[in-house]
C-alpha cells in the first residue's frame, strides 16, 4: 500500500504549520470584552490591522479590569476514546480562565447579574503593543471570585464550550 | 538448557553498540497511511534515501515546531500474577508529541476529522539528517543515521496556553498489544559515497 501527503483543508498549506505562520505565546497585557459574537469574516475585517483593532476595542468593546500577575489559561482537550487496538478522539472540551484583581460592590454585582453571567460575550485579550490578540468568540461566561486576609483580591471569569474551537478561538499575530 | 534468539537476532544485536541510546527529535515529518507496511519501505535503504523520501518525495510534511521537550513515548505491560508468577498480560503503548505555537488553520486542521483520526505516520529526525542537498550527489553528508518511526496510528490532540507562555499542542496515541512495525527506534545505514548499499543512481555515475 503507498502512503499519500496529508490532505489540507482548503486554503491551507504545509507552509501553515511551520513556526513562523503560528502564533507562539498566548499574550495577555490587556483584555476587551464586548456583547455578542464575530463571523469569522467579521474578524478578518475588524483585526485586520491596529488601527481597525483599536476602531473596534473603542467604540464596541470595554476594558474588563485589572489583570491578575498571571492573568489567565486557556485549554481544549479531547475525550480519548478506546478501542482494544487503538484511541480516537471523541468530545472535545475547552475550556478559559481569566483572573482580575480587585473587587468593588458594584463590579462584583455587575458580573454576578445576568447583565454578564450568562450572557453571550466576546473577550479580546491584546498586548500591549496591540500586534497580537487572542478571541474568545461569543461565549457564556461564569465568574467567581475569592480573597484572603493580606492578599489580593480575585476573580476569576471562566467559560467551557464543547466541540470544535473553529469560529470560537481566533488567533491574530503580526497586525500593522 | 539453552537459549534460543528468534532466526533474526544475533548476540551483538543485544550489545548497547547495536541500540538506540537516546530518543531523538530534532524535528518530525508525517503523512496519511502506515509507513512500516508500505511500499516506502524501501527508502529505509540508507540515510540519503531517507531523506529523499522525507524531503523530496512530496509524501511527508513537516508537522511544526517541536517544543523543547518534544516527546515521550512508553510501553508498558499489564502484569498478571498467579500465586507464584508474574506473567505478561495485555500492552498498551503511548505516545505524546508536544509542538509550540498555534494558529486557526493549524488548530482547526488538527481538530477536524481530516487528521485526528486518520491512521498518520511520524517519524523523528535530527537535523543532521537533513543537511544533506538530497537532490544533489549527497556527498556533504553528515552521518548522524537516527529515527524514530511511529507508524500508522491515530492520533488525538489538546493543546493549551497560560498567559506569557508559549502555546501548546500536544498529539497523542495509545495502542494496544506488540509494537512491531508500530513504534521503532531505527538506525539506517550510513550513507557512503561510491559504497554498495547507495542509491541506484548513484551507482549509475
Amino acid at each position: 500500500m503507498a502512503l499519500t501527503a496529508p490532505t489540507y483543508p482548503s486554503g491551507m498549506t504545509n507552509a501553515d504549520l511551520m513556526f513562523s505562520t503560528l502564533v507562539d505565546t498566548f499574550i495577555a497585557d490587556e483584555v476587551f470584552y464586548g456583547m455578542g459574537s464575530y463571523t469569522a469574516e467579521e474578524v478578518g475585517t475588524k483585526f485586520a490591522t491596529k488601527s481597525s483593532m483599536a476602531t473596534e476595542l473603542s467604540t464596541y468593546c470595554k476594558q474588563i479590569g485589572e489583570l491578575a500577575e498571571k492573568p489567565g489559561k486557556t485549554d481544549s482537550k479531547i475525550n480519548k476514546l478506546k478501542t482494544r487496538n487503538y484511541q480516537i478522539p471523541g468530545k472535545r472540551t475547552s475550556t478559559v480562565e481569566l483572573t482580575l484583581n480587585g473587587i468593588s460592590a458594584k463590579q462584583k454585582d455587575y458580573f454576578e447579574g445576568t447583565l454578564f453571567s450568562g450572557a453571550e460575550v466576546t473577550i479580546i485579550c491584546v498586548s500591549k503593543e496591540r500586534d497580537r490578540a487572542t478571541i474568545f468568540n461569543g461565549m457564556r461566561w461564569t465568574v467567581d471570585w475569592s480573597g484572603e486576609a493580606d492578599g489580593l483580591w480575585t476573580v476569576v471569569i471562566s467559560t467551557e464550550f464543547s466541540g470544535t474551537t473553529n469560529g470560537k478561538v481566533f488567533l491574530i499575530k503580526g497586525l500593522t | 538448557m539453552g537459549l534460543s534468539l528468534p532466526t533474526n537476532i544475533e548476540q551483538d544485536d543485544l550489545l548497547l553498540g547495536a541500540l538506540e541510546a537516546a530518543m531523538i527529535g530534532d524535528r518530525a515529518y508525517f503523512c496519511e497511511g502506515d509507513l512500516m507496511r508500505s511500499e516506502e519501505i524501501i527508502w529505509f535503504v540508507n540515510a540519503f534515501y531517507f531523506a529523499n523520501l522525507l524531503l523530496a518525495s512530496g509524501i511527508f510534511h513537516e508537522l511544526g515546531e517541536l517544543a523543547e521537550k518534544p516527546g515521550k513515548t512508553e510501553s508498558k505491560i499489564n502484569k498478571l500474577k498467579t500465586r507464584n508468577y508474574q506473567i505478561p498480560g495485555k500492552r498498551t503503548s503511548t505516545v505524546e508529541l508536544t509542538l509550540n505555537g498555534i494558529s486557526e488553520k493549524q488548530k482547526d486542521y488538527f481538530e477536524s476529522t481530516l487528521f485526528s483520526g486518520q491512521e498518520i505516520s511520524i517519524v523523528l529526525v535530527k537535523n543532521e539528517l537533513l543537511i544533506p542537498d538530497v537532490n544533489g550527489n549527497g556527498r556533504d553528508f553528515d552521518f548522524d543515521t537516527s529515527i524514530v518511526v511511529f507508524s500508522g496510528l491515530r492520533w488525538t490532540v489538546d493543546w493549551n496556553a497560560e498567559a506569557d507562555g508559549l502555546w501548546s499542542v500536544v498529539l497523542s496515541t495509545e495502542i494496544s498489544g506488540a509494537t512491531q512495525d508500530k513504534i521503532e527506534a531505527i538506525r539506517l545505514l550510513r550513507y557512503e559515497p561510491d559504497k554498495s548499499g547507495n542509491p541506484p543512481w548513484e551507482k549509475e555515475e
